[in-house]
């Protein structure tokens, strides 16, 4: 039988571990999320926008060869088109960092099937 | 197309003898008309088609009977027409015979002498033919997109009484302008100055078809202009006559001679000449641009410039960049540059020389002692008159 500071010393151990859980599901919770929408910048990136954008550049190449646009347009192509890299590299960035992160906070390595970029 | 059949079956019926030289309309078609008692009976459908600008070029145009300019209606002064038209336009339309002398009701003017005719409706127009000469007909509602997707054509008025001196060669050729943005396939019919692509009978150099003439010949070229742009139309290697406008004969003392003929919107120009020497002579308008096909205009000028040290450095962010324009275009065809799909080289044709290096508002007058009797092309001068340079020679003394 505790006593009753005992019982009390008990109970705010026990909140205190379930207000831990709350916090730790959270930042999982949090961390998750993190990865998912760095994993679907990257792959929107390099799914859609970087190839549309190369696409646009080629075009470009093309109609500056034949005199049908500048080497204005072609170089605003070609910029358009390596911003969408760098910003493709920088998505993978924020996807490894969210990994790396969600991976330290579980304590171990995620499942290889979790969402890649 | 259901009018190919009754145009096929008219063409039959409109092969009665003709008292005059039929007009060729280069790249086009005349117009066949059947009989309903004294009076000429021709359909005109008006239609969005898919039309061949040159090969590797097509576009969609708004046509009569399928084709951009409409087929040529040819008829003799005194004649009573029927024209049978037909809208399978998605808009309103009407049909205004350029020039002709009619009745107000028969003037084809959109709300003002009639009705439009709606998608699907059909209007019947009735006349008398009271005047000779070049015409036109187009359509008079929408003007804009209409006249600016292609809805025109000749429509030629020969004289009652017989010429003096009478042609061999009666020729129709219809000056258009267009804007097609490059890999696009519809014209873009707001555009009101900056044109890229100039059509002779709605084709550009290297689609034109040759105009094919026999040494001695007199020959006729009628152009007729319902653009926005004038054209000064020019032929090398013979001394023209001005003999007609859209007002009908040039009286004989008041004809001038000329080698470039201006054709503004809404006129026409009869020319005539007598083809006295052989060879490949030029026709075409001598605005500068207009011999040629799409490039952007207000680039960016190097002539002259030496880009060498620019190009490095651009293909290290564009590789295979090649600067352009910095010793003039002519090269461009030598180094087939790529072009976007649906658009034309700004300069192409292969002469008996090497690259021709033109395009748009360009074609050639075939002058031959003698031509192949199928009708056929007979090749460039250049070569094929190389045997016979002892028997030129002779033509000459």
């Amino acid at each position: 039988m505790l006593s009753g500071k005992a019982r009390a010393d008990s109970e705010a151990a026990d909140a205190g571990a379930d207000e831990a859980n709350v916090d730790i599901d959270a930042e999982l919770v949090s961390l998750k999320a993190r990865l998912d929408s760095a994993a679907r910048r990257a792959r929107r990136l390099s799914d859609v926008i970087v190839p549309r954008r190369a696409a646009v550049a080629a075009a470009a190449q093309t109609r500056a060869g034949a005199m049908l646009s500048s080497l204005r347009e072609l170089l605003a192509a070609k910029r358009a088109e390596t911003s969408a890299r760098l910003s493709l590299v920088a998505a993978r960035c924020d996807y490894w960092t969210a990994r790396a992160a969600l991976e330290r906070a579980v304590g171990g390595s995620l499942d290889e099937k979790e969402a890649k970029p | 197309m259901s009018w190919i059949l009754p145009l096929l079956l008219a063409a039959a019926a409109s092969a009665a003898p003709r008292d005059f030289a039929p007009v060729v309309t280069p790249n086009g078609a005349t117009l066949p008309w059947t009989k309903d008692g004294r009076v000429k009976v021709f359909k005109l459908v008006v239609e969005p088609c898919a039309h061949e600008v040159a090969l590797g070029m097509t576009i969609n145009a708004w046509c009569y009977n399928g084709r951009t300019p409409g087929p040529t209606i040819e008829a003799v002064e005194g004649d009573r027409v029927r024209f049978v038209v037909t809208n399978k336009l998605p808009e309103s339309t009407a049909v205004h015979w350029h020039s002709l002398i009619l009745p107000n009701g028969m003037d084809g003017v959109s709300g003002l002498t009639q009705r439009a005719i709606k998608p699907g409706e059909t209007f019947t127009y009735e006349f008398t033919l009271k005047q000779h000469g070049t015409f036109m007909y187009h359509s008079h509602g929408d003007e804009m997109v209409q006249m600016g997707l292609g809805a025109m054509g000749f429509f030629i008025v020969h004289p009652k009484a017989p010429e003096d001196p009478p042609v061999d060669r009666d020729f129709a050729i219809m000056l258009a302008e267009w804007y097609v943005p490059p890999g696009a396939s519809t014209p873009d019919t707001s555009v009101m100055t900056d044109f890229n692509l100039f059509t002779f009978n709605g084709r550009a150099f290297p689609g034109t078809a040759p105009l094919l003439v026999k040494k001695g010949e007199r020959v006729r070229i009628r152009f007729g202009n319902v653009g926005q742009e004038s054209h000064p139309i020019h032929l090398h290697g013979f001394r023209l006559w001005v003999t007609g406008t859209e007002g009908g004969d040039i009286p004989k003392s008041a004809r001038w001679p000329a080698t470039t003929v201006e054709v503004a919107p809404g006129e026409t120009r009869d020319v005539e000449f007598v083809a006295d020497a052989e060879g490949d002579w030029p026709l075409h308008c001598h605005r500068r641009h207009h011999p040629m096909n799409p490039m952007a205009h207000g680039l960016d000028n190097v002539m002259g410039v030496d880009q060498s040290s620019a190009v490095a450095r651009v293909r290290e962010q564009v590789p295979g960049y090649m600067a352009m324009g910095e010793h003039g275009m002519g090269d461009m065809q030598d180094m087939a540059m790529k072009t976007p799909e649906n658009t034309l080289p700004m300069m192409a044709g292969e002469g008996p020389y090497g690259p021709i290096g033109m395009g748009g508002m360009f074609t050639v007058v075939k002058v031959r002692k003698r031509l192949p009797a199928d009708g056929s092309d007979p090749g460039w001068y250049g070569r094929s008159a190389l045997p016979d340079d002892a028997e030129k020679d002779d033509d000459e003394k």
